[in-house]
């Protein structure tokens, strides 16, 4: 007698007072799986705060139930859905874009030398700016060998290349246009010397 | 030293070097072993016979680079382009070659034709802007469609080919035509056009 009024709905206005909450006991339509419920929280935190954030939270919500309709049907034995195996959700666009892994890379590009500094006022300027950097890291560095000189190439390479132990890149070409120097390709073998050491 | 281990990738593309510096990445790699170059881009540089014939030995001993690219480097009409490729094709790690805008290229038509028809790898080959008269070009254009009609598929990467500015425009129709009527072709990249 119960469901009298609500034919064809089958209960699930039970309860309900205004707002439905998606997490009420009553709600026949509430998330089914343990995760969803952890995720509670979250979802409820995220509501309040920022929007998309809501939505992101929402729609993995939604993958998650569908998830757990899933691996119902598979332990129940009814294959709905042959195709979805694996348990994280899938990208829409992952059957179009193939995932290719690659490592991190941490590049530096030193500035050129655009006061055009000489001798030691190159060879401290260098050394300021290398001040504080990590150059361990470094996997790949772009330098722009042609508006040093020879003796701040040779301070580059002897007190900042030999502590790059990662380096995988080494770009010396000239890409800033400046005029090429006659001590240039000297500055060059200096580190190529460095690193053939 | 730390660093040559894991260099991988030099790039030294309109530095003015000479062969003095072709040298001194040969002796970088027979002092140090461990220093083997996947990718070595020396463009736009002044490079002679003894650079170039340098440059070839260190990619022939590395044995690891796969890109090689060196366009508008070797300037005067010599054997420089000819020392570059020789045995270059028995580099079989080689899948990246750019010698475009180059001379000396009629020296060079004996170790062209090698690459053609004995590089397994090679997958780009930029051969813009090479001064070939029109006899070798069609000797080349006749070596490459007899290599892709007569191999099996396997036996050719070759699926990138830039062209430009050198051909004569009936080597270009011989050449576009022998790759659309050659089963094994699986050149998908091809650029005859001019440049300009």
């Amino acid at each position: 007698m119960k469901y009298l009024d609500e034919v064809g709905r089958l209960g699930s206005a039970t309860g309900v007072r205004g707002v439905i909450d998606l997490y009420d006991d009553d709600n026949p339509y509430k998330p089914m799986a343990q995760k969803d419920a952890e995720d509670k929280h979250a979802a409820s935190a995220s509501a309040v705060t920022v929007s998309t954030a809501s939505t992101a939270v929402r729609g993995a919500d939604g993958v998650a139930e569908v998830q757990s309709e899933l691996s119902d049907c598979e332990e129940t034995g009814t294959e709905y859905c042959r195709y979805q195996k694996s348990k994280k959700p899938l990208h829409t666009m992952s059957s179009v874009f193939a995932y290719k892994e690659c490592t991190e890379e941490s590049h530096l590009e030193f500035a050129p030398n655009v006061q055009k500094y000489l001798y030691d006022d190159a060879v401290e300027e260098l050394r300021e700016n290398s001040r504080g950097l990590m150059v361990d890291k470094l996997t790949s560095l772009q330098h722009h060998v042609n508006t040093w000189g020879l003796s701040s190439n040779k301070y580059f390479a002897e007190n900042l290349i030999t502590k790059m132990g990662n380096l995988n890149k080494l770009d010396f070409s000239d890409t800033v246009g400046f005029q090429h120097r006659s001590d240039m390709p000297m500055g060059i073998e200096a580190v190529m010397a460095v690193v053939a050491n | 030293m730390q660093v040559t281990k894991s260099l991988e990738v030099l790039k030294v593309n309109n530095c003015g070097l000479g062969d003095q510096s072709a040298q001194m990445i040969l002796e970088a790699h027979q002092k140090n072993p461990q220093f083997r170059l996947r990718r070595l881009e020396v463009g736009n540089n002044k490079f002679g016979e003894a650079g170039a014939k340098a440059l070839n030995q260190a990619c022939r001993l590395m044995g690891s680079v796969t890109h090689l690219a060196l366009p508008g480097s070797l300037e005067t009409e010599d054997n420089g382009l000819k020392h570059l490729l020789t045995g270059l094709h028995e580099c079989s790690s080689l899948r990246h070659l750019d010698i475009s805008s180059n001379k000396g290229a009629t020296n060079a038509i004996a170790e062209l034709t090698d690459i053609f028809t004995h590089s397994l790898s090679l997958y780009h080959l930029n051969l813009s802007s090479l001064s070939l008269s029109p006899p070798n070009q069609q000797a080349l254009v006749q070596s490459l469609l007899a290599k892709l009609s007569t191999s099996f598929n396997l036996n050719s990467a070759l699926t990138e080919l830039i062209w430009q500015d050198s051909l004569s425009p009936p080597n270009q129709k011989e050449l576009q035509e022998g790759l659309q009527s050659t089963y094994n072709n699986k050149v998908t990249i091809l650029q005859l056009d001019s440049s300009k």
